[in-house]
C-alpha cells in the first residue's frame, strides 16, 4: 500500500540487540503499514518483535545495545530514520503517541495526574494556566474518568488499574496526534475492564479519525478491535490481512497453529492441537522460515530459503516456503 | 449447601468458609479495618473431576485455594476433605493430609528455587516420603518423562528452561508425592499461547491417567469453559454462581456472570467489540452493603441495595446470588 492513504509504512526494518557478544536479531525485515483512519493490530507471541517494532517508530530503541540495521520507516512521507532528535521530538507524543502495557511503571508515582498531563501538553505547545487545565479537563472527560475536577490532584496510586490506563489515553490524547500505537494496553486489565478500554479506544479512534496501531498476543482482541492484522514470528511478518481472512483461511502454518492453540468451550473433550516446541528467545539470523523448527508441515527446502509474500488478493499474503513451491509447480 | 452428586463422590468441601484480614494503621498499629477476602464461600470438588474458580483480580479466588490447602487458617467456617473435617488440625495432624493435596502457581520461576537443580526439587518431596535414594532417582526420571521433559533435566537448574518448560517442572514437583488434588492457581496465565496449549493438553492428560481432581482458578473464561466440569463465578469474597460448566456458560442467570462473559472478546471477527460492565470492583475493605454486586448491576432493585441475599438454588444442580432469580 503505497498510496495517498497511507499514513504509516514501515518496510524492511531490521532490528538487532547486542548482548554477552552476541547479535540477537529482533527484527528481521518486517513490513507493515497503517492506512488513515484505520485499526491494525500486530499479533505475535513473546519475543516476536512486535514491541521493539513500536519501539522503532518511536525512535526509542536504545542504542546501543539495540540498533536498527535496515528498513526505513515513513510516515507522511518522512523516514523517521532519518530525522535528528530536535525532528524526531516533534513528532513523538505530537504527531505519533504511544500507550504502555503497565500504566503503573509509566506514569511519575510523586506527581498528580493533573500535572502529567500538562506536561505531555506543553512539551509541544504554550497554553496560560487557564486553558491548560481546561484542556487537561477536557482530556480526562474524554476517557471518561469520573469527577475529572476532583481527580485531577490524585497520583497514580490512588487510581485503579483502569483509570491509570485511562489517564495514560488521554496523554497520548494530549497532542492530538495522528497515531495511536497502542503496546498491550489491556494485558494487566480484568477482563471487564479489558472490555471498558476497547470500546474507549475504539470510539476514541472513530470521533477523531486517528489511527490505531494496536500491539497484543491475544488473538480475541485482535478479532473484535482490528481492521487488518500482521501475525509475526520471530522478528519477521509470518502472515498478513484482512482479520477475517486471516482468521477464517489462515495460511501460514504458525497462524494455523496460533488458532488451533485457543481453547474454548466448543472444543471441548478434543485436545488442543496447539504447536509444538518453544517459543525462542533469542535468535540468530535464520536463512530459511524462521517457523521451520517447530512447523509440522516444514519440508527440506523451508531450511533454506524464505521466500516473498503469496498473495490471495484483498492484501491477504503469508510467507511459507511450502504454500510457495506448491504455487510455483502449479 | 446440596450439590451435584452423592458424597463419597466428593473429594473436598468447604462449608461457609471465611477470611477477614485485618487492616493495621496508625501509631499503635491498632486495627483499622478488616478486607473480607473470603466471605461465606461453599465449593465442592468431585473425584476426577475439574472445579473452576472465575472472576476478577481481588475477588478472592487465590485467598480460597491457601485456605482449602491450610496456608491460611480460615476464621470460620468447614473443610472436608474425604469427608474427614481437616479445619482445625494441628500441623502434625495436617501433615499426612498435606500430601494428598498440591498446588501449582502461576509464575514458575517464582516457585522453584533457583540454586537447586530440578533433580533435587523433585527429591525433596520424596525425601519427606522416607524413599531411599535409588528409588528416589527413579521416580525423578519417571516424574520427568510424565511431564514430558527430558532426561538431563534432573541436572539443570530452573533458569536454563523456558517458561512452559518451568511450569512442567512446578507440575512434577507437585505431583511427586501423589496427590489426588491438584490446585492450579492461574497455571498458564503467564504462558504463551501456543505454550498454554501444550500445558492445558497435559493438565488434561494427567488427569485422565492419574485420576486427578484439580481446583482450577482463572480469570479465562475460555480455558475454564474448555477445561472444567463445574464452575463457580466469585465476586468481591462471594460465590456468585455455581453450577456445572454449560450451566454457567449457556443458563447463566446471575448479572455478574452475564457481564464477565459478555466482556471477553469474540474470536471470531466480524462479532464487534465485547460489552463491557462499567464501573470497577470496589474495595474488599468496604464491600457496598445488600448484594455485593449492586453498585455495577445493571438490573439493580432497591432490595439489592439493602439486603444481603445467600447463594439459593435455581435449578438442578444450579445454585444463584442474586434477589432477581
Amino acid at each position: 500500500m503505497g498510496d495517498s492513504n497511507t499514513l504509516l509504512n514501515v518496510a524492511g526494518l531490521t532490528v538487532w540487540f547486542q548482548a554477552d557478544g552476541e547479535r540477537s536479531w529482533a527484527v528481521n525485515g518486517a513490513s507493515f503499514s497503517v492506512g488513515r483512519g484505520e485499526t491494525v493490530c500486530i499479533v505475535g507471541e513473546s519475543g516476536c518483535g512486535k514491541t521493539v517494532s513500536a519501539l522503532s517508530i518511536m525512535g526509542l530503541v536504545k542504542t546501543p545495545p539495540g540498533r536498527i540495521a535496515a528498513g526505513k520507516i515513513m510516515f507522511e512521507g518522512k523516514n523517521l530514520l532519518s530525522l535528528n532528535d530536535a525532528e524526531m521530538q516533534q513528532i513523538r507524543g505530537r504527531r505519533i503517541a504511544m500507550v504502555f502495557q503497565e500504566p503503573l511503571a509509566s506514569l511519575n508515582p510523586v506527581f498528580t495526574i493533573g500535572d502529567q498531563i500538562s506536561e505531555a501538553i506543553t512539551v509541544h505547545e504554550k497554553l496560560a494556566p487557564e486553558a491548560l487545565r481546561a484542556r487537561v479537563l477536557e482530556l480526562l472527560r474524554a476517557v471518561g474518568i469520573p469527577s475529572p475536577d476532583e481527580r485531577l490532584g490524585s497520583y497514580p496510586h490512588q487510581l485503579s488499574g483502569g483509570q491509570r490506563q485511562r489517564v495514560m489515553i488521554a496523554m497520548a490524547l494530549a497532542c492530538e496526534p495522528d497515531l495511536i500505537i497502542a503496546d498491550e494496553p489491556t494485558t494487566a486489565l480484568d477482563v471487564t475492564i479489558q472490555a471498558q478500554i476497547l470500546n474507549l479506544l475504539k470510539s476514541i479512534k472513530e470521533d477523531r479519525g486517528l489511527s490505531l496501531l494496536y500491539i497484543t498476543h491475544d488473538l480475541g482482541v485482535v478479532a473484535s478491535i482490528a481492521d487488518r492484522v500482521y501475525v509475526m514470528y520471530a522478528g519477521c511478518v509470518v502472515e498478513q490481512g484482512e482479520v477475517g481472512d486471516v482468521f477464517l483461511e489462515p495460511r501460514h502454518p504458525y497462524t494455523k497453529g496460533l488458532l488451533a492453540s485457543l481453547p474454548d468451550r466448543a472444543r471441548r473433550g478434543m485436545p488442543l492441537t496447539g504447536i509444538p516446541g518453544y517459543v525462542p528467545g533469542r535468535f540468530g539470523r535464520p536463512v530459511g522460515c524462521p517457523f521451520e523448527p517447530r512447523c509440522s508441515e516444514a519440508e527440506k527446502e523451508c531450511h533454506i530459503e524464505f521466500p516473498q509474500f503469496l498473495d490471495w488478493g484483498k492484501g491477504h499474503m503469508a510467507r511459507c516456503p511450502v504454500l510457495y513451491s506448491r504455487e510455483k509447480r502449479r | 449447601m446440596t450439590l451435584p452428586g452423592a458424597d463419597e463422590n466428593v473429594l473436598l468441601k468447604v462449608e461457609a468458609i471465611k477470611k477477614y484480614f485485618p487492616v493495621r494503621g496508625g501509631f499503635f498499629q491498632r486495627v483499622r479495618g478488616r478486607i473480607k477476602a473470603v466471605d461465606g464461600v461453599d465449593l465442592e470438588i468431585q473425584k476426577g473431576k475439574t472445579l473452576g474458580l472465575v472472576g476478577e483480580s481481588g475477588c478472592g479466588k487465590s485467598t480460597v485455594a491457601r485456605l482449602i490447602l491450610k496456608l491460611l487458617e480460615p476464621d470460620s467456617g468447614r473443610i472436608l476433605y474425604n469427608q474427614k473435617e481437616i479445619t482445625r488440625l494441628t500441623e502434625r495432624q495436617m501433615r499426612p493430609i498435606r500430601r494428598e493435596m498440591q498446588i501449582i502457581f502461576q509464575d514458575p520461576m517464582g516457585a522453584l528455587n533457583p540454586r537447586m537443580t530440578v533433580g533435587s526439587v523433585l527429591q525433596e518431596g520424596l525425601m519427606v516420603l522416607g524413599l531411599e535414594n535409588k528409588k528416589r532417582r527413579e521416580r525423578v526420571a519417571q516424574l520427568l518423562y510424565l511431564v514430558g521433559l527430558p532426561d538431563e533435566a534432573a541436572r539443570m537448574y530452573p533458569h536454563e528452561f523456558s517458561g512452559g518448560q518451568r511450569q512442567r517442572i512446578g507440575i512434577a514437583r507437585a505431583l511427586s508425592v501423589e496427590p489426588s488434588l491438584l490446585v492450579c492457581d492461574e497455571p498458564i496465565s503467564a504462558l504463551d499461547v501456543s505454550i498454554q496449549a501444550q500445558i492445558i493438553n497435559l493438565l488434561k492428560e494427567l488427569q485422565e491417567r492419574l485420576s486427578l481432581s484439580y481446583l482450577f482458578i482463572s480469570h479465562d473464561l475460555n480455558v475454564v469453559g474448555y477445561l472444567c466440569d463445574w464452575c463457580a463465578v466469585m465476586y468481591l469474597g462471594q460465590v456468585m454462581e455455581y453450577g456445572s460448566t454449560d450451566m454457567i456458560f449457556e443458563r447463566h442467570m446471575h448479572p455478574y456472570t452475564k457481564a464477565l462473559l459478555a466482556s471477553v472478546p469474540a474470536r471470531e471477527p466480524g462479532k464487534g467489540l465485547p460489552i463491557p460492565l462499567e464501573g470497577d470492583v470496589p474495595s474488599p475493605l468496604n464491600p457496598p452493603p445488600g448484594c455485593r454486586f449492586q453498585g455495577r448491576c445493571p438490573m439493580v432493585e432497591e432490595r439489592c441495595r439493602k439486603h444481603e441475599i445467600d447463594l439459593h438454588e435455581a435449578g438442578e444442580c444450579h445454585l444463584v446470588r442474586c434477589w432477581k432469580v
